[in-house]
């Protein structure tokens, strides 16, 4: 591997890691600097493949705002979540961890096995990295799980369009930015207000609707 | 600049129902006045021809073609439907002491919001802004779900944002994958799993089984005017998703893997609908699971392509108007009835004669039954489909019967029997709206205007 694709390829690494270790953190603010850091790997990633970018200058407007919002601002709001309602330690899980590491390792494999092809980049790790992000979502009885387990699924989404060159033109990948920001912003309202009404941020003891 | 304007118009109102709040006059005058002029700007896109809509700057990303056009007359005019039965019932909910003036306000502000997303989404030429806007649908409504502030609206707001954002994210790499798919041949033969990605990400939204259980939560807790848009527009706008994605695949390799997963889905859809429409104890999650049951029905017209799109296209309209109706009624049972239960609302054609005779109207609409055009559709729809996939449309028809089994078993529980007689009189207010709809469901139902031919026209031929 040359020296570029090998960097690509441990920073790809390094974010399907941070997913997988946000399965195993027992507090929320570790989750969310779980996230942040991941963030900050998709903001170098991004800088070092918008290096050959024809539009440098615009690649590095949306890896500036990419960072600003990503690695600062959401990780301040959810932050500001976990202390305004006081709910250090994540509320569980359906499943317990070797389950969860049976699952991961079953999820690796397949992709691996699927995209045997792409062996040397990041890709099946991304691809991989998004499926384990999915399980955090479905398997998290904690709201901020969830919200996190969703942003680390969009991270691993759009670097691996970056990856492939697929992202859209400025514009386009500054209202993915956008709306991200703003799902943050509402489900930390909502996951506030059912701290309010229910006092928890468990979402399993929301069952009123349950048919 | 019209579609400048129509983007800019909810924007700006959004923004003025916080200025104007001084007075609560203002921001209904501002909130209906606002939706006048969407009506009249989408209607000006659609039928203006290419002169309406000369000089666009952003066509690239925003043009109406015969499919968006469609969809964004539905929008428009159930959006302005919409903002004219939310006067008499958010007045009436505070009244009631149910929400204070600042949930008023918000409403208003969210209500546009949620507007200028699905007007760009019909609007979309481009899948990744396409995109965005769905996802912007799911942003703008969340806070509209949770309106009443209750621990179930909390929870069906949740589960709402939650499923549907990570259903977006999914169909996000769908996305991209088709992009690439389009853009390096070598990438070629992920199109049909990108379209699957596509369809996950865009059929919960579209609130297609087995993806659609934030639905009857969402649609049930919400306020009736929203429950009406959402029910007749979001579902049709996330369908547009799909479409446009469907367009794309079956020019490039046939339209065979896009049908087949489409009637897959819609088969789903109607058999799981009508056998949970069964066994519903509230009107509203009965009218969630009937618009699932009919997304359900569209999407097999779809699946069919021709004369199957044809009919999928208006039935479309038929169900938003049907549905939309249904909800607003809903609300004015809900306002004099103070329950969502079936078995606790008795004589509504002599406590409410008006919504009574709507809901009544309505759900024989929805149930399929002449003279409505929902009858012709379905016709059309399962005579087409019984020479292509004869087990499959057996098996939607028996779905079909049981769903209007329990349809008409609730209907009768809940129109007659004795009046309860504390019941306040319906207001002019709540009524003109719901008749308003009634009439346009009749009208396009037995005739079909010269405009609306070319339109389903066109639309049609893109696909």
């Amino acid at each position: 591997m040359e020296h570029p694709a090998l960097i690509i390829y441990i920073l790809g690494a390094v974010v399907f890691g941070t997913v997988a270790c946000m399965h195993l953190a027992r507090t929320n603010l570790t989750l969310v600097r779980l996230y942040a850091l991941q963030a900050l790997v998709v903001s170098i990633l991004l800088f070092v493949l918008g290096a050959n970018h024809e539009e440098r200058l615009l690649a590095l407007v949306v890896i500036v705002a990419i960072f600003t919002l990503k690695v600062v601002i959401i990780p301040y709001l959810l932050s500001s979540l976990v202390h305004r309602t006081r709910s250090t330690f994540i509320e569980g899980a359906y499943l317990s961890v070797p389950w969860i590491l049976l699952g991961m390792l079953v999820v690796v494999f397949v992709v691996h096995a699927s995209l045997a092809s792409l062996s040397g980049t990041p890709l099946a790790l991304l691809l991989a990295g998004l499926f384990v992000a999915i399980m955090l979502v479905v398997n998290s009885k904690g709201a901020i799980s969830q919200i996190v387990g969703i942003l680390a699924a969009e991270n691993c989404v759009a670097l691996f369009a970056a990856l492939l060159m697929l992202s859209g033109n400025v514009g386009l990948e500054l209202g993915i930015l956008f709306d991200t920001v703003c799902f943050v912003l509402v489900t930390s309202t909502l996951a506030g207000m059912m701290h309010k009404r229910l006092n928890t941020l468990d979402v399993s003891s929301m069952n009123r609707l349950a048919e | 600049m019209l579609i400048i304007t129509l983007i800019t118009l909810p924007f700006l109102t959004a923004i003025g129902t916080f200025v104007f709040s001084v007075r609560r006059k203002w921001i209904e005058m501002l909130a209906i006045g606002s939706g006048t002029l969407e009506l009249v700007f989408a209607a000006l896109i659609v039928f203006g021809g290419k002169g309406a809509v000369a000089g666009n700057m952003l066509a690239q990303y925003l043009s109406p073609d015969g499919l968006g056009s469609w969809f964004l007359l539905v929008v428009a005019s159930l959006g302005f439907i919409g903002l004219c039965y939310s006067v008499s019932f958010l007045r009436t909910e505070e009244e009631r002491g149910e929400i204070g003036y600042g949930r008023v306000k918000q409403y208003y502000a969210l209500y546009q919001l949620f507007l200028l997303s699905m007007f760009v989404a019909a609007l979309a030429q481009n899948m990744i802004l396409l995109w965005i806007a769905v996802e912007a649908t799911t942003l703008s409504t969340a806070f509209l779900i949770s309106f009443y502030g209750k621990s179930t609206s909390i929870e069906a707001a949740w589960k709402y944002i939650i499923i549907n954002s990570l259903a977006l994210v999914i169909g996000l790499l769908g996305v991209f994958l088709f992009v690439g798919a389009l853009k390096y041949p070598e990438l070629l033969p992920v199109i049909k799993i990108a379209f699957v990605l596509v369809l996950l990400g865009f059929g919960t939204k579209a609130g297609l089984a087995p993806m659609h259980t934030w639905l009857p939560d969402a649609h049930s807790e919400a306020p009736a005017p929203v429950s009406a848009l959402l029910s007749g527009a979001l579902l049709n706008i996330a369908l547009l998703g799909i479409l446009r994605f469907k367009e794309v695949i079956d020019t490039v390799i046939g339209p065979s893997f896009s049908s087949t997963t489409l009637f897959f889905f819609g088969t789903t859809s109607i058999v799981v609908a009508s056998v949970l429409i069964l066994v519903q104890k509230q009107y509203k999650r009965l009218l969630a699971y009937s618009s699932i049951e009919h997304i359900g029905i569209i999407t097999f017209g779809f699946a069919l392509g021709g004369i199957g799109s044809v009919a999928a296209l208006l039935h479309a309209l038929y169900h938003s108007l049907a549905k939309s109706m249904l909800f607003l009624a809903s609300g004015n049972i809900v306002l004099r009835y103070h329950t969502l239960e079936i078995a606790h609302v008795r004589g509504l054609l002599r406590t409410l004669p008006v919504t009574g005779t709507v809901f009544l109207g309505g759900l024989l609409a929805v149930a399929g039954v002449p003279p409505f055009g929902t009858f012709l559709t379905e016709f059309v729809i399962f005579t087409t489909a019984f020479t292509v996939h004869p087990v499959l449309t057996i098996i939607a028809l028996f779905a079909l019967a049981l769903a209007f089994v329990g349809i008409v078993r609730h209907l009768s529980t809940m129109l007659f029997g004795a009046a309860e007689t504390d019941i306040v009189p319906e207001s002019a207010g709540s009524v003109i709206p719901l008749l308003v709809t009634f009439a346009l469901l009749i009208v396009l139902g037995l005739y079909t205007p010269h405009l609306l031919n070319l339109l389903v026209q066109e639309a049609v031929f893109s696909l």
